[in-house]
Protein backbone atom coordinates (compact mmCIF):
# COMPACT_ATOMS: atom_id res chain seq x y z
CA UNK A 1 0.00 0.00 0.00
CA UNK A 2 1.54 3.16 -1.05
CA UNK A 3 1.69 6.35 1.18
CA UNK A 4 -1.17 8.36 -0.46
CA UNK A 5 -3.31 5.05 -0.51
CA UNK A 6 -2.67 4.81 2.90
CA UNK A 7 -3.63 8.51 3.69
CA UNK A 8 -6.85 7.66 2.01
CA UNK A 9 -7.40 5.03 4.36
CA UNK A 10 -7.72 7.05 7.36
CA UNK A 11 -11.55 8.26 7.33
CA UNK A 12 -12.43 4.50 6.92
CA UNK A 13 -9.91 3.20 9.61
CA UNK A 14 -11.05 6.55 12.10
CA UNK A 15 -15.23 5.49 11.41
CA UNK A 16 -14.26 2.00 12.23
CA UNK A 17 -12.73 2.62 15.61
CA UNK A 18 -15.56 4.95 15.92
CA UNK A 19 -18.19 2.19 15.40
CA UNK A 20 -16.80 -0.55 17.79
CA UNK A 21 -15.94 2.16 20.60
CA UNK A 22 -19.63 3.14 20.17
CA UNK A 23 -20.87 -0.36 20.08
CA UNK A 24 -18.83 -1.18 23.46
CA UNK A 25 -20.48 1.71 25.19
CA UNK A 26 -23.33 0.78 23.33
CA UNK A 27 -23.66 -2.51 25.54
CA UNK A 28 -22.69 -0.98 28.70
CA UNK A 29 -25.95 0.94 28.15
CA UNK A 30 -27.49 -2.35 26.51
CA UNK A 31 -27.46 -5.25 29.42
CA UNK A 32 -29.73 -3.43 31.81
CA UNK A 33 -32.23 -2.27 29.37
CA UNK A 34 -32.75 -5.98 27.71
CA UNK A 35 -32.86 -7.11 31.20
CA UNK A 36 -35.90 -4.76 32.07
CA UNK A 37 -37.10 -5.35 28.20
CA UNK A 38 -37.38 -9.53 29.14
CA UNK A 39 -34.02 -10.63 27.00
CA UNK A 40 -32.32 -12.19 29.92
CA UNK A 41 -29.74 -14.16 28.19
CA UNK A 42 -28.53 -11.52 26.04
CA UNK A 43 -28.18 -9.25 29.11
CA UNK A 44 -26.41 -11.87 31.11
CA UNK A 45 -24.14 -12.11 28.21
CA UNK A 46 -23.24 -8.72 28.48
CA UNK A 47 -22.94 -8.42 31.81
CA UNK A 48 -20.36 -11.92 32.10
CA UNK A 49 -18.05 -9.99 28.87
CA UNK A 50 -17.67 -7.23 31.31
CA UNK A 51 -17.34 -9.03 34.09
CA UNK A 52 -13.82 -10.13 33.59
CA UNK A 53 -12.83 -6.35 33.22
CA UNK A 54 -15.41 -4.81 35.71
CA UNK A 55 -15.82 -5.68 39.56
CA UNK A 56 -19.63 -4.65 38.99
CA UNK A 57 -20.68 -3.87 42.33
CA UNK A 58 -24.10 -2.36 42.13
CA UNK A 59 -23.21 0.13 44.98
CA UNK A 60 -20.65 1.60 42.84
CA UNK A 61 -22.77 1.72 39.27
CA UNK A 62 -25.29 3.99 37.68
CA UNK A 63 -28.61 2.43 37.40
CA UNK A 64 -30.75 2.32 34.24
CA UNK A 65 -35.06 0.96 35.31
CA UNK A 66 -33.16 0.14 38.93
CA UNK A 67 -30.93 -2.19 36.61
CA UNK A 68 -26.95 -1.82 37.24
CA UNK A 69 -24.93 -1.22 33.60
CA UNK A 70 -22.69 -3.43 32.67
CA UNK A 71 -20.05 -1.76 34.01
CA UNK A 72 -18.98 0.63 37.46
CA UNK A 73 -19.38 4.06 37.00
CA UNK A 74 -15.65 4.53 37.35
CA UNK A 75 -15.65 2.34 34.05
CA UNK A 76 -18.60 4.21 32.49
CA UNK A 77 -16.76 7.20 32.40
CA UNK A 78 -13.47 5.57 31.19
CA UNK A 79 -15.12 4.61 28.08
CA UNK A 80 -17.50 7.11 27.45
CA UNK A 81 -14.98 9.31 27.87
CA UNK A 82 -12.61 7.09 25.52
CA UNK A 83 -15.42 7.34 22.86
CA UNK A 84 -15.81 11.64 23.72
CA UNK A 85 -12.02 11.82 22.96
CA UNK A 86 -12.49 9.86 19.78
CA UNK A 87 -15.07 12.55 18.34
CA UNK A 88 -13.34 15.72 19.61
CA UNK A 89 -9.83 14.60 18.29
CA UNK A 90 -10.51 15.44 14.77
CA UNK A 91 -12.43 18.45 15.52
CA UNK A 92 -9.32 19.97 17.29
CA UNK A 93 -6.30 18.18 15.13
CA UNK A 94 -6.61 17.03 11.53
CA UNK A 95 -6.48 13.10 11.28
CA UNK A 96 -3.88 13.13 8.72
CA UNK A 97 -1.37 14.81 10.76
CA UNK A 98 -1.36 12.53 13.45
CA UNK A 99 -0.34 14.59 16.39
CA UNK A 100 0.04 13.10 19.37
CA UNK A 101 -0.08 15.29 22.50
CA UNK A 102 2.90 16.03 25.41
CA UNK A 103 3.24 12.90 27.57
CA UNK A 104 2.61 15.58 30.28
CA UNK A 105 -0.91 15.59 29.58
CA UNK A 106 -1.20 12.15 29.80
CA UNK A 107 0.15 11.95 33.26
CA UNK A 108 -1.66 15.12 34.30
CA UNK A 109 -4.64 13.10 33.24
CA UNK A 110 -4.06 10.39 35.59
CA UNK A 111 -4.01 12.80 38.67
CA UNK A 112 -7.42 13.33 38.86
CA UNK A 113 -8.58 9.37 38.92
CA UNK A 114 -5.53 8.66 41.48
CA UNK A 115 -6.22 11.44 44.05
CA UNK A 116 -10.01 9.41 43.83
CA UNK A 117 -9.00 5.95 44.38
CA UNK A 118 -5.92 6.94 46.77
CA UNK A 119 -7.91 9.43 49.25
CA UNK A 120 -10.76 6.83 49.38
CA UNK A 121 -8.52 4.50 50.30
CA UNK A 122 -6.96 6.60 52.96
CA UNK A 123 -10.21 7.41 54.45
CA UNK A 124 -9.72 11.28 53.99
CA UNK A 125 -12.36 11.63 50.99
CA UNK A 126 -15.52 9.23 50.19
CA UNK A 127 -15.73 9.58 46.42
CA UNK A 128 -19.46 9.16 44.52
CA UNK A 129 -21.08 8.08 41.83
CA UNK A 130 -20.17 11.47 39.75
CA UNK A 131 -16.70 11.78 40.77
CA UNK A 132 -15.53 8.29 39.78
CA UNK A 133 -17.67 8.72 36.57
CA UNK A 134 -16.00 12.04 35.77
CA UNK A 135 -12.25 11.11 37.04
CA UNK A 136 -12.37 8.50 34.82
CA UNK A 137 -13.87 10.68 31.90
CA UNK A 138 -11.22 12.53 31.85
CA UNK A 139 -8.60 9.66 31.69
CA UNK A 140 -10.67 7.97 29.10
CA UNK A 141 -10.49 10.72 26.98
CA UNK A 142 -6.99 11.77 26.92
CA UNK A 143 -6.65 8.13 25.89
CA UNK A 144 -8.12 8.60 23.00
CA UNK A 145 -5.82 11.74 22.10
CA UNK A 146 -2.93 9.27 22.41
CA UNK A 147 -4.26 6.38 20.55
CA UNK A 148 -6.07 7.39 17.50
CA UNK A 149 -3.35 9.32 15.93
CA UNK A 150 -1.32 6.01 15.92
CA UNK A 151 -4.20 3.54 15.19
CA UNK A 152 -5.36 5.62 12.20
CA UNK A 153 -1.63 6.70 10.59
CA UNK A 154 -0.80 2.61 10.91
CA UNK A 155 -0.57 0.53 7.17
CA UNK A 156 -2.85 -1.94 8.38
CA UNK A 157 -1.92 -5.11 5.44
CA UNK A 158 1.14 -4.66 6.74
CA UNK A 159 0.56 -5.38 10.16
CA UNK A 160 -1.02 -8.30 8.83
CA UNK A 161 1.47 -9.72 6.40
CA UNK A 162 4.16 -8.89 9.36
CA UNK A 163 1.58 -11.00 11.86
CA UNK A 164 1.57 -14.01 9.77
CA UNK A 165 5.21 -14.26 9.68
CA UNK A 166 5.86 -13.62 13.44
CA UNK A 167 3.30 -17.09 13.83
CA UNK A 168 5.48 -18.60 10.96
CA UNK A 169 8.71 -18.25 13.50
CA UNK A 170 6.86 -20.38 16.23
CA UNK A 171 6.34 -23.15 13.84
CA UNK B 1 20.30 -0.63 5.32
CA UNK B 2 18.85 -0.45 9.15
CA UNK B 3 17.04 -3.38 9.99
CA UNK B 4 14.39 -4.06 13.26
CA UNK B 5 15.05 -6.45 15.55
CA UNK B 6 12.84 -9.20 16.21
CA UNK B 7 9.45 -9.01 17.95
CA UNK B 8 9.31 -12.23 19.49
CA UNK B 9 11.23 -12.20 22.32
CA UNK B 10 9.44 -8.64 23.55
CA UNK B 11 6.03 -9.76 23.05
CA UNK B 12 6.86 -12.90 24.79
CA UNK B 13 7.99 -11.11 27.71
CA UNK B 14 4.75 -8.94 27.50
CA UNK B 15 2.97 -11.55 26.96
CA UNK B 16 4.43 -13.34 30.16
CA UNK B 17 3.73 -10.21 32.14
CA UNK B 18 -0.23 -9.93 30.99
CA UNK B 19 -0.01 -13.80 31.90
CA UNK B 20 0.71 -13.99 35.18
CA UNK B 21 -1.03 -10.61 35.74
CA UNK B 22 -4.51 -12.71 34.44
CA UNK B 23 -3.92 -15.86 35.62
CA UNK B 24 -2.79 -15.74 39.14
CA UNK B 25 -5.97 -15.32 41.34
CA UNK B 26 -6.37 -12.11 43.38
CA UNK B 27 -3.32 -10.87 41.20
CA UNK B 28 -5.60 -10.55 38.26
CA UNK B 29 -8.34 -8.55 40.03
CA UNK B 30 -5.79 -5.47 38.30
CA UNK B 31 -8.07 -6.15 35.35
CA UNK B 32 -11.03 -4.67 36.68
CA UNK B 33 -9.34 -1.37 35.84
CA UNK B 34 -9.77 -1.90 32.40
CA UNK B 35 -7.55 -4.74 31.54
CA UNK B 36 -5.05 -2.42 32.78
CA UNK B 37 -2.54 -5.69 33.57
CA UNK B 38 -2.98 -6.18 29.54
CA UNK B 39 -2.45 -2.74 29.08
CA UNK B 40 0.35 -2.69 30.93
CA UNK B 41 1.65 -6.22 29.11
CA UNK B 42 1.35 -4.44 25.74
CA UNK B 43 3.27 -1.04 26.83
CA UNK B 44 6.08 -3.00 28.24
CA UNK B 45 6.37 -5.42 24.80
CA UNK B 46 6.79 -2.00 23.29
CA UNK B 47 9.54 -0.76 25.93
CA UNK B 48 11.62 -4.03 25.81
CA UNK B 49 11.54 -3.74 21.81
CA UNK B 50 12.98 -0.19 21.80
CA UNK B 51 15.61 -1.18 24.04
CA UNK B 52 16.66 -3.37 21.50
CA UNK B 53 16.58 -0.73 18.52
CA UNK B 54 19.72 0.80 17.26
CA UNK B 55 19.43 3.58 14.25
CA UNK B 56 15.72 2.84 13.44
CA UNK B 57 12.56 4.80 14.81
CA UNK B 58 9.58 2.82 17.01
CA UNK B 59 6.25 3.21 14.91
CA UNK B 60 3.05 2.58 15.48
CA UNK B 61 2.93 -0.75 13.19
CA UNK B 62 5.55 -1.91 15.50
CA UNK B 63 3.01 -1.02 18.86
CA UNK B 64 0.11 -3.01 17.23
CA UNK B 65 1.94 -5.92 16.10
CA UNK B 66 3.84 -6.00 19.23
CA UNK B 67 0.48 -5.56 21.63
CA UNK B 68 -1.35 -8.08 19.52
CA UNK B 69 1.39 -10.47 19.76
CA UNK B 70 1.65 -9.80 23.69
CA UNK B 71 -2.70 -10.04 24.29
CA UNK B 72 -2.50 -13.21 22.37
CA UNK B 73 0.54 -14.97 24.13
CA UNK B 74 -0.84 -13.79 27.39
CA UNK B 75 -4.40 -15.35 26.88
CA UNK B 76 -2.17 -18.30 26.17
CA UNK B 77 0.09 -18.42 29.32
CA UNK B 78 -2.70 -17.54 31.46
CA UNK B 79 -4.71 -20.10 30.22
CA UNK B 80 -1.78 -22.67 30.68
CA UNK B 81 -1.24 -21.19 34.64
CA UNK B 82 -5.36 -21.35 35.66
CA UNK B 83 -4.93 -25.33 34.72
CA UNK B 84 -1.45 -25.44 36.86
CA UNK B 85 -2.88 -23.68 39.46
CA UNK B 86 -6.31 -25.79 39.32
CA UNK B 87 -8.96 -23.10 38.14
CA UNK B 88 -11.91 -24.58 37.28
CA UNK B 89 -13.86 -21.78 35.57
CA UNK B 90 -17.34 -23.55 36.70
CA UNK B 91 -16.34 -24.65 40.41
CA UNK B 92 -14.58 -20.98 40.38
CA UNK B 93 -17.94 -19.00 39.35
CA UNK B 94 -19.81 -21.33 41.38
CA UNK B 95 -17.64 -19.79 44.97
CA UNK B 96 -17.74 -16.50 43.63
CA UNK B 97 -21.58 -16.96 43.19
CA UNK B 98 -22.22 -17.81 46.89
CA UNK B 99 -20.01 -14.82 47.86
CA UNK B 100 -20.38 -12.22 45.93
CA UNK B 101 -24.11 -11.43 45.86
CA UNK B 102 -23.15 -8.25 43.86
CA UNK B 103 -23.28 -10.61 40.61
CA UNK B 104 -26.09 -9.04 38.58
CA UNK B 105 -29.17 -11.89 38.70
CA UNK B 106 -29.06 -11.97 34.64
CA UNK B 107 -25.59 -13.08 34.52
CA UNK B 108 -25.67 -15.41 37.76
CA UNK B 109 -28.64 -17.03 35.57
CA UNK B 110 -26.48 -17.04 32.34
CA UNK B 111 -23.36 -18.57 34.56
CA UNK B 112 -25.89 -21.23 35.71
CA UNK B 113 -27.03 -22.28 32.12
CA UNK B 114 -23.14 -22.61 31.11
CA UNK B 115 -22.16 -24.79 34.15
CA UNK B 116 -23.97 -27.39 32.96
CA UNK B 117 -21.53 -27.86 29.60
CA UNK B 118 -18.53 -26.84 31.12
CA UNK B 119 -16.39 -27.27 27.47
CA UNK B 120 -19.06 -24.11 26.65
CA UNK B 121 -17.83 -22.18 28.99
CA UNK B 122 -14.29 -22.96 28.46
CA UNK B 123 -14.72 -21.91 24.83
CA UNK B 124 -16.63 -18.59 25.92
CA UNK B 125 -14.07 -17.49 28.44
CA UNK B 126 -11.34 -17.73 25.23
CA UNK B 127 -13.13 -16.32 23.11
CA UNK B 128 -14.13 -13.39 25.05
CA UNK B 129 -10.56 -13.60 26.49
CA UNK B 130 -9.39 -13.69 22.91
CA UNK B 131 -11.14 -10.46 21.89
CA UNK B 132 -10.09 -8.52 25.30
CA UNK B 133 -6.55 -9.14 25.07
CA UNK B 134 -6.55 -7.96 21.47
CA UNK B 135 -7.99 -4.52 22.14
CA UNK B 136 -6.69 -3.48 25.37
CA UNK B 137 -2.98 -5.36 24.02
CA UNK B 138 -3.07 -2.97 20.75
CA UNK B 139 -4.17 -0.02 22.88
CA UNK B 140 -1.27 -0.59 25.04
CA UNK B 141 1.26 -1.03 22.51
CA UNK B 142 0.11 2.18 20.78
CA UNK B 143 0.17 3.83 24.15
CA UNK B 144 4.11 2.67 24.46
CA UNK B 145 4.79 4.21 21.21
CA UNK B 146 3.12 7.50 22.10
CA UNK B 147 5.10 8.00 25.11
CA UNK B 148 7.98 5.74 24.39
CA UNK B 149 8.42 6.82 20.51
CA UNK B 150 11.01 10.01 19.92
CA UNK B 151 8.88 12.89 17.86
CA UNK B 152 10.44 13.62 14.44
Amino acid sequence: MTDSSAHDKIPDVYFFILILAGLWCLAIIAAPILSHLHYKASSGLIYYFFSDLCHQMPQRSISIFNKQLAVCSRCTGLYFGFLAGLISYPVFNPLRKAEVPHKLFLVISGIPISLDIALQLMGIWHNTEISRFITGFILGHTTAWYTIPGLCMIKWNKIFGSFYNEVEKLN
Amino acid sequence: MNSKPDKLVPAVIGGAIIGVLSGIPVINFINCFCCAGVILGGFFSVYFYEKNLVDTRLTYEDGVLLGLLAGIIGLVIATILEQIIGINPADFMQQAMQYAEDIPPEAQDFIRGLQENQGSLFILDIAIGLVTNIIFGIIGGVLGVAILGKKK
